[in-house]
Order: structure tokens, then sequence, then C-alpha cells
């Protein structure tokens, strides 16, 4: 085998990976389906960013491709008989073709026109589904099949969560280096400026429909993800709340294509209610207060915390 | 006949709603999401002010007042807590406080719907050319054609409506020539909040009064505000007067449950032709 | 043979006849400047030329073949451009958006850049050597990773070149690249345009549009001279400079020099017993927890024409928008006729008669040039008579605002949106007027009248500041200047006296970094024991 280097980033990521697998598996099993929930949740907002935060684009279509991540993935287990870990592969990819499509199509529309007309793509989706009858199964949502993989024992339900915690991990591996990029360099430019964009060479709608193919592959991963981890798919869980949470949690976060701040926001807005569980009644305005306070201290966003980090000066992340 | 003054009624609702949103948006770039709960608590008031009162008029100074009083909550989170945040993280605030008014709402009055009985004519009927109509449609319907007119005269007729839009485009250069920005922004949310007053005055006796009724309407509204092109106020009446329409003939066809489907399918079909909706915004701006 | 060749070139936007037959030749390694009236079609061509206006008849030939209609294909064909505005990517540091530029040659897919295979890294070490070498070339003065939002207006002028030329293009259009920069930096640039002509390995031919004159004339091969959308002559700068047609339309009584006729005499000085509209007591302010201002005393007088300059990033324009009201001011006093402006609104100061003309103009693009006007009015209290009464003087006074009064402020000339500033400005008869680089954009016959503008506003027992850095124009009209150096006032005194205090410092650091140690051993040469 080929030695790579040790900088290398795909390396530092699987190590990371493997480092935080490793600690996780120490979590007691009931506290690890949250940290596999959380992984999700990270996937989706880390995509999100990039696409938002990077190039400018809103868009309110991220439950949709979870829907098309999770009905997906066991649609094909169960129709075609596809192990999950072909199937996932295929549904990501299927997503960044979807995705690309949905770019493609709405990219004379900007702002919050695009912000609707993603809704709206949300929402047909989501009555095809209700009524798909037995391809979809309508509005109970289907079930996962068990997850076996050929060669390996029947392992504990808790390494899904693992397995969702080492790709979030990849995510924002991803996420990071493609911002860091010449692509991620271009779709800020296009966000700042696009007519000197373009004076640049930047292919404007190119980069727009890669935005979101690239954006749409990570969501319905996370999609795909989720569906296993719940044992199942249920339309109700794809609204539009699911999306504007979402949205949420990339503003906290911070809307320069800050990654750190997609990291750390859904730690605030997510993990940190479903740690308070015992609120009850308490919970909305628990959740409004914290939303509200984070946006006050921190207008431009959970990334701004970065420069208090020492070494790190003025430096975007 | 019925069907047609019905869906009318419903999406002047929808437009009332939708316009408050548009002159916002049009002020502040801030697209308000709490509108609806706007709405929600001004109905409460209402409710309450008919339990104590008959007077038509107090019932209406309570629903208007209170949805003044609750836009000027989502503009003091919008402008004085978040001044420098970037316009979206404005938005997510409107989003706070409608996570707040609503769980607000549902500790004070619980999940249970309050009834509510129509302001003013109660449950009359008129015959019109043999069908009957119920005055309540008809009366919405007229509210909101007036209101609309207003508006459009306010905003594209005075200088007030221009610095409106100044303000909106750029707050320093505005406060330059001597327009007062603050007060300009404020008054374009409380004018947002009585009309969202007023429709939760109106609404309410057909839909009862309960914590989530914003849920149901704030996406028609803007829905008809982005058919309208989102910075036209009389494009955000036909938008809503459209999609009542749409949505009462597709229930009819299709049934309850693609209700939702159908309005967005014709939104994105209008958008695709149409990326600014059918009343394009005039004075566009160019870059 | 030429490498662009763009002949009867027509535009047409609604009433206005922007472009009208004209014709532009630009040979290999040439630099070509191109001149005219404010609204002449310059920008205008330039956004045909590289595919933003679509135009409504003639040709245009890049290299032997058709130019390409959309601006990123223009660009792989190799032609670089900068704006008129400055168009800079916010959100990136300075040496990404310089990176920016080489997007046209680099490769590296999403897939590459995700999992950073060997040659995206090593492209990507390759931009970013590349993009640092561009900006120490057009004498870029900071650190560059230095986030650009914050930066002085004349850096990001010089990063946009070394964003243009980083594209590796044949042919560079330039859009007024010297505004805002201060004679020293000129020069730095001037010096590499020249430099890279001549690089024979990357022949370049360099379209340059501007309006300091001497510039254009010392260092094109060839000048084209426009007027309303129209090439009245091309030819060597010689031939141009001698042409009574350009004379006329263009280069006006200073002729070539770019110098305005000066009076004989400056106005006398307002004595000190006139009670002053504007004071200030040492005082401060600046963005976040740093004051960019530490310190000013400045007493303004009706009647008074008091010229503040400085380089860039002197803190002229923090000043001027800090007595305006934003930022706020931190410490010490702003007094207007005697009573305290210190935490005032700007609209509030602005209604008590102060009027501000910002450096990157004052005006409402969304709006009409009518529109624009109405709303100056804001507080005043006209009625709609007087302010017709009003409006009209204004249009008197520029005309080519009257004839555009329907068109939406944004689609203006650069020239014309400085006069639309002026006039709103004017509009509320103030009595205090500041002006930020108020010259930049504007061609020498409308400076001339800018000149006598602004003596006449004066003479009204107005009083008027301008920060300028091209005091030139306006010293001969000033009772006092100051030289701002740091956030601080380093000299006062006749304004003769210190333009060329400034000028003499400006060649003493001819155009170095801002390095503490030149800095000091130029400003002791300069004032001595004075500091
Ligand atoms: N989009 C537009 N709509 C209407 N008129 C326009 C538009 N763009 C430019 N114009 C007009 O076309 C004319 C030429 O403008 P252009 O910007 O090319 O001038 P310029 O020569 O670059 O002037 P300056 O030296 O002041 O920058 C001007 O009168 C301007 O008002
Ligand atoms: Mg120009």
């Amino acid at each position: 085998m080929r030695t790579i280097p040790s900088r290398h980033p795909v390396a530092a990521a699987v190590a990371a990976g493997l480092v935080l697998v490793a600690l996780a598996s120490f979590v007691p099993p009931y506290r690890l389906f949250i940290v596999g929930q959380l992984s999700v949740v990270v996937m989706v907002t880390v995509g999100l960013a990039v696409l938002m935060g990077g190039a400018g684009l809103l868009s309110l279509a991220s439950a949709a491709f979870m829907a098309v991540g999770g009905y997906g993935a066991i649609m094909l287990m169960i129709q075609w008989s596809l192990p999950w870990f072909v199937a996932v592969p295929v549904v990501v990819a299927a997503g960044a073709v979807l995705g690309g499509l949905l770019g493609f199509v709405t990219l004379r529309l900007s702002g919050f026109y695009l912000a609707i007309a993603t809704l709206g793509f949300l929402q047909v989706l989501l009555a095809l589904l209700k009524h798909g009858g037995q391809l979809t199964g309508g509005g109970y949502g289907l079930v996962a099949p068990l997850l076996a993989t050929p060669g390996l024992p029947d392992v504990p339900a808790e390494w899904l969560s693992l397995l969702t915690l080492f790709c979030a991990v990849l995510t924002v591996a991803a996420a990071v280096t493609v911002t860091r990029s010449r692509i991620g360099r271009a779709w800020i430019a296009i966000r700042d400026n696009e007519a000197a964009a373009r004076m640049q060479g930047i292919d404007v709608r190119r980069m727009k429909v890669l935005a979101f193919a690239f954006t749409s592959g990570l969501t319905s991963l996370a999609g795909a993800l989720h569906a296993f981890l719940l044992n199942g798919t249920n339309p109700s869980t794809y609204t539009m709340n699911l999306s504007i949470f979402h949205i949420t949690l990339v503003v906290v976060g911070g809307m320069s294509g800050s990654i750190f701040g997609a990291v750390a926001a859904p730690l605030v807005l997510f993990f940190l209610p479903e740690m308070f569980t015992a609120l009850g009644e308490w919970r909305d305005f628990f959740y409004g207060a914290i939303l509200l306070l984070t946006l006050v201290l921190m207008p431009s966003g959970l990334s701004s915390l970065l420069r208090y980090l020492p070494g790190q000066g003025a430096a975007r992340t | 006949m019925e069907l047609l003054i019905g869906g009318l009624a419903i999406g002047a609702v929808y437009a009332l709603l939708a316009i408050g949103i548009v002159l916002v948006f049009r002020a502040t770039g801030v697209v308000n999401f709490a509108q609806g709960e706007v709405m929600m608590v001004a109905a409460y008031a209402y409710v309450l002010a008919a339990a104590r009162t008959g007077s038509a008029v107090l019932q209406m100074a309570a629903a208007v007042g209170t949805g003044i009083a609750a836009a000027l909550l989502c503009y003091a989170v919008a402008h004085l807590l978040l001044p420098r945040a970037s316009r979206l993280a404005q938005v997510i605030g409107t989003i706070g406080v409608l996570i707040l008014l609503q769980a607000g709402a549902r500790f004070l009055f619980t999940d249970d719907p309050v009834p509510a009985d129509p302001w003013l004519f109660g449950d009359e009927n008129l015959l019109v050319g043999g069908a009957t109509v119920a005055v309540n449609s008809l009366l919405i319907l007229g509210i909101t054609v007036l209101a609309t007119a207003a508006l459009v005269w306010w905003q594209n007729a005075t200088v007030y409506g221009r610095a409106v839009r100044a303000v909106a485009e750029d707050p320093w250069r505005a406060a330059l020539s001597g327009i007062h920005v603050s007060s300009t922004l404020a008054t374009s949310w409380a004018v947002g909040g009585a009309l969202a007053g007023i429709a939760g005055l109106l609404v309410s006796p057909v839909t009862g009064v309960y914590p989530t009724m914003g849920d149901s309407v704030i996406f028609p509204a803007f829905i008809s505000a982005v058919l309208g092109g989102f910075s036209s106020i009389e494009g955000a009446l036909v938008g809503g007067l459209l999609l009542g329409l749409i949505q009462t003939y597709a229930v009819v066809l299709f049934g309850g449950s693609f209700k939702e489907a159908v309005m967005f399918g014709v939104l994105l079909a209008v958008l695709l032709w149409r990326p600014t909706g059918l009343f394009a915004a005039r004075g566009a701006r160019q870059v | 043979m030429s490498l662009l060749e763009a002949t009867g070139l027509r535009v047409a936007f609604g009433g206005v006849q922007a472009l009208d037959g004209l014709d532009l030749s630009v040979g290999e390694a040439e630099i070509h400047g191109i001149i005219g009236p404010n609204g002449a079609g310059k920008t205008t061509a330039m956004n045909v030329l590289t595919g933003f206006i679509r135009a409504d008849g003639g040709t245009a030939r890049f290299a032997g073949a058709p130019l390409p209609s959309q601006p990123h294909l223009v660009a792989q064909a190799g032609i670089g451009r900068t704006f008129q505005s400055s168009a800079i990517f916010a959100d990136l540091t300075a040496v990404e958006n310089v990176m920016c530029g080489g997007h046209r040659w680099s490769r590296a897919g999403l897939f590459g850049s995700m999992v950073r295979t060997r040659a995206a890294q090593a492209e990507e070490a390759e931009l970013r050597r590349t993009a640092a070498d561009w900006l120490g070339r057009v004498g870029f003065q900071f650190p560059v990773d230095t986030p650009v939002g914050a930066l002085p207006f004349g850096e990001h002028r010089k990063m946009e070149v070394a964003r243009a030329l980083m594209g590796r293009p044949r042919l560079l259009l330039l859009d007024e690249p010297t505004a805002g920069l201060t004679p020293a930096e000129v020069h730095v640039v001037g010096d590499l345009l020249r430099a890279l002509r001549r690089d024979s390995a990357h022949p370049l031919s360099i379209v340059l549009v501007e309006h300091n004159v001497p510039f254009i004339f010392s260092l094109c091969d060839r000048v084209t001279a426009v007027d309303k959308g129209r090439t009245i002559l091309s030819g060597t700068p010689a031939e141009i400079r001698g042409n009574a047609a350009v004379i006329q339309s263009y280069l006006g009584g200073g002729g070539a020099e770019g110098h305005a006729a000066a009076p004989a005499v400056p106005p006398p000085a307002v004595a000190d017993t006139v009670p002053p509209v504007l004071e200030l007591r040492g005082m401060r302010a600046g963005y976040g927890r740093i004051d960019v201002i530490r310190g000013v005393d400045m007493t303004v007088r009706p009647g008074e024409l008091i010229v503040i300059c400085g380089r860039n990033g002197a803190g002229k324009s923090t000043l001027l928008n800090a007595v305006s009201g934003q930022p706020k001011v931190s410490g010490g006093e702003v007094l207007w006729g005697g009573a305290r402006l210190n935490g005032l609104s700007v609209s509030q100061i602005a209604r008590r008669g102060l009027a501000l003309v910002p450096q990157e103009r004052g005006i409402i693009a969304g709006q009409t040039v009518e529109s624009n006007l109405r709303l100056s009015t804001g507080g005043l209290g006209l009625s709609r008579a007087g302010y017709r009464a009003r409006r009209d003087a204004m249009f008197e006074r520029f005309p080519k605002l009257g004839a555009r009064r329907t068109q939406i402020a944004g689609t203006l000339s650069g020239g014309e949106r400085q006069m639309l500033a002026l006039a709103k400005a004017l509009l509320r008869q103030p009595r205090l007027l500041l002006l930020d680089e108020p010259s930049i954009g504007l061609a020498p016959t409308i400076l001339e009248e800018l000149g006598r503008t602004v003596e006449a506003i004066r003479a009204d027992s107005i009083a008027v500041v301008v920060a300028e850095q091209n005091v030139w124009w306006v010293a001969p009209l000033a009772q006092r200047a100051f030289l701002m150096e740091s956030g601080r006032f380093v000299a006062s005194g006749p304004a003769a006296e210190i333009a060329e205090r400034e000028r003499l410092l400006e060649s003493f650091l001819g155009g170095q970094g801002s390095d503490g140690g030149a800095d000091e051993a130029a400003l002791a040469l300069v004032y001595g024991g004075h500091r």
C-alpha cells in the first residue's frame, strides 16, 4: 500500500474519525443514540453551510434530500435487495444528481424566491411519498430491513451510531478542504460579487449547480444514516420545520461559510435541549431563549468564537 | 358562487398577512416569520375583548393594538437586539420570537382551540344572485381591498414610501439626508402588525383561536407574497386572492391531502416562468 | 495587426444613447488610454467588450476571433478587467481575492479539492505564491492574509489590479485604477504597467480609462478620446493633447497639465471673532475598540474652506463620518454652534444643517435621480413648490442631472453620481458641507466646475471641509489646511504651504511601504521639530 504523508487531510480525517469513534464507544448505549443523531444533524448543517454560507444560496430543501437519502436507501434495499453498503453510495450519487438538477432548474432564482421554490420541491416530494402506495409505504413510511454485512457477524445496534459519527467527521473534513480550495473560493466570490466573479473566468451557473450537488449528496448520506438509526422512514419527519431548523443552525453557526460554526451550532441548539428533556413544557421557552441569546451575544455566529482561540488571529475557517 | 366568495375570503386573509410581510420586507429586508404569531396573539386579544365588551370598535382596537404591540416586539428583537447582525440572522431572530410567542400562548391558554364569535355581523347571510353568501366573507374582502388601496397610495405616492425604500437600501445614506431610520423602520413593522391584527380578528371565527394557528397561514402568506413579486403590495393582494381560490378548488377537485402540493406546484411553475413573481418590483436594483 | 478591434459599437439605454458608434483599436503590447467626459460611455464600452452588456450594433474581435458573449468566456479568452467602483470579495482575505484571479488557469475539480490530490495541493501552493507575488508588485501595504473588508479604499484598488493580473491576461482593461490612490501610489502602478508591457515572455496590452490626465499622457502609447459615445480621435498623446475638440470637451482650461487655473489670491482668512459652526475638541472615534481618530482639534467658521489632506488610511474619512454621527464619537467633544453633538444620530445631526457627501457617493442607488433629490429633503418641511424651486436650481447647476431625472441612480456614470451626491447635499442648504474625496472620477472640466461650485458655496457663508489626496484643485481656494497622519493632525497652516509639504512628503516616501521607520524619518525631515 502506498504511504500517504501523515499531514494529508484524508489521513488526518480518518485518524480523527477513528479517535472520536474510539472515545464514543465508552459512551453508554442510550446516550450513543443521541450522539448518532447529533452526527446526522452536524452532517446536514455542514452541507447546508457550504451552500448558504459559501455559495450564498438559500435552500429549504434539506429535509427533502434527507428524505431522498432515507427513502432511497431503504427502497433500494427492499426492491432490489441491494446490501446497505451499496445502497448508500448509490443513493448519495442519486441525491447529488437530483440536487444538481434542482440547482439547474432554479438557476434564475435567488434569495427568498429560491428558498420558497426549494420549499415547493420539498412539499411536492412529500406529497408523492405520502401517496406512493406500497412503494413508499404511504402515510406510515418504510421500515428499514436488517443491515446485514456478509462475512461479518451480527453487530450490536450501537455500531450504527459510531458509523454515523465517523461519517460526520469525514463530512466535516471534506467541507473544510472544499471551502478552502479553488472551488470554495469561487463560491464565496460569486456570493460576494457576482460580476467580479464572472470576470475571473468563473462559470457562475456551473458553480451554483456544483454547490447544490455537493450539499445534496452530503444531505442524502445523512438522510440514509438517519433512516437506519431510526429503523425506518416516516413522511412526517421531513417537514419544512426540519429545513427551517437546519437553516437556523447555519445562521447561528455563522454565515461566513464557517464549518466550525456548523459543527458548534448543533451542539448548542440540538444537543443541549436534548440533554434537558426534563424541562417538559418549558423546553420551547428554553430553546427560544438560547436561540435569541446566541444571536444577541454572537451576531455574526458562533464562528466568531474562533477569534478567542490562541493562534487563530483573524483567520477564517 | 359560495365557493368563489369563500375562496376569495381565505385568500384575503392570506393577503392581509402577506402585505404585512411585504411592507416589512420592503423597509428592512427582513422576512418576518413571526407574522402568523402576531396574528395569533391579536386573535386571543379579540376573543378576550369580545368576552368583556360588545362594542365592535373596542374589539377591533384590542386586536389591532395587540397586533401592533406584537409586531413592535419583533422589531425590537430584529433591530434593537440584533442591530449589527446580518439580515438572515434577523430573520432567524423572528423565528425566535415565533417560538417564544407560541410557547407563551400554550402556557397561558393551553392547546385547545377557543371558539370565537364573528365580528360585527355574526352569522348573517346575504342572497347574491341566487346564492347565499356569508356577510363576513364580504366584509373580509372589502376590508382587505380598502386597506390595500390605502397602503399602495401611502407607499408609492408619498415621500414616506420612498424614504422606506431608501432606508432599506442603505440606512446610513438615508440618514445622511435627514431621514430618521429607526422610526421609519418601526412604522413599517407597526403597520404590518395592525394588518395581522385585522387578519386575526377576521379569521378567528372561522378557525377558532389556538397557539399554532399561525403555522397554517404563514406559508400560504409567503407564497402569496412571492407570487406577487415579494415587494409589491398590490401583487401580494392578487397573489393572496389567487392562492385562496387555487386552494379552495384544489380541495374540491383533488381532496385535502393534495392541497399543499398543488399550492406549491403552482408556485414552482410561476417562479420558473417568471423568477421574480407575477408583479416584478418597481425600480429593480441593478449591480 | 491589432489585438482588439472594435468598430461601430452602439448601445442605448432607454432614451440615452450611451455608445453611438464607438471605435477602438488596441495593438499588441500597447498601453492604450481612453479619455472622455463623465458619461461619455467609457465604462459602457468596457461592459460591452467583456460581455456584461449586449451591444445593439457594431463588431468586436479579439486576437482574430469574435469576442465571446459571456463574461467568464471573455475572461477565459484572455481579457482581464477591473471595475470602476471597487468590486472586492469581502469575505476573503487579500491573497485569497487575488487567488480567485487564477481560477481561469487552475484546474482542481470538486473531487480533487475534497481529497486534496497531489496535483491539487501543488496547484494551490502555486496559486498562493503567485498571488502574494502580485500583491507585492502592485505595492500592497498590508500582510497578505488581511481580511479585505477593513482595508482602506486605495488598497482595494491595488488588490483588484493584482487580481486581474493573476489571470495571465493578454489584454487588461482598467477602469480608473488610480482613483483614490496617492500620487506616490499612482507612480508605483505606472511603473508596474510599464514593466508589464516590456515583459517579453508575456506580452500584455493594457487599456486604461483615467481622468488623471498627466498619468495617461505620460504612460500611454496611444490614446482614444471619446465623447457622447463616439470616438473623437485616436492617436499619440501629443496629437490628442493638441486637438481643439478634445481640449474643448474634456481637458478644459487647465489643459494637459490637469491643473485648474488657480485664482491669483486665496480668499482672506475669516476673523477669529466670528463664532464657529463646528468645533472639535480632542475628538476620538473608531470602529470597535480601536480608535482610528486619536484626538483631533479643529474649528470651522462660516465662509471658511478647509482642506484635510493625508494618505490612504490616515483617518480622513473616519473623521468626517464620525462628525456626522457614525461611527460614534468615543472621546472629546463635537460642538455645533456651541452645543454638543456627541451621541446624536446621523439623521438628527443632518437635520441641524450638516451635510456629508461620503467617499463612495451619498446616493440611493435603487431610486431615480428625482427621487433621490426629493428624499434629501428629510426634515426640512419644504412645501411642494419650495422643493421644486430648489430642485430646479440644482438642475440648472448640473444640467446633466436634469436630463436624467428619471434614470435609476445606480446606473449613472461615476461622474454623474458624484454630481447627484453633491446636488443632494446642496439641496438641503446646509450650514456646513463635508466633502470626502470629491475629485475621484471627475473629468478635468467637471473638476474645474466643482472648484467653482465649492468657491461659490463658501462665498455664500457656508463652511466647507474637503478631505482630499489630490489637493491641487482645491488648495488654491482654501484658507487653511490640515495634514492628517495616523488619526491626528500633524501639521496645519495656509493651504498652499501644507499642500507643498504633502507633496514633499509623498516624494520622500515614494510609495514605500508604511513601515514605521521610513515614515518617522520622512516626517521628521519635513516637519523638523514641529511634531
Ligand atoms: N443601465 C443603464 N441605464 C440607463 N443609462 C445608463 C445605464 N448605464 C449607463 N447609462 C448611461 O450611459 C452613459 C454612459 O455611461 P458610462 O458609465 O459608460 O460613462 P463613463 O464614460 O464611464 O463616465 P465616468 O467617467 O463618469 O465614469 C451615462 O450617461 C449613463 O448615465
Ligand atoms: Mg466610468
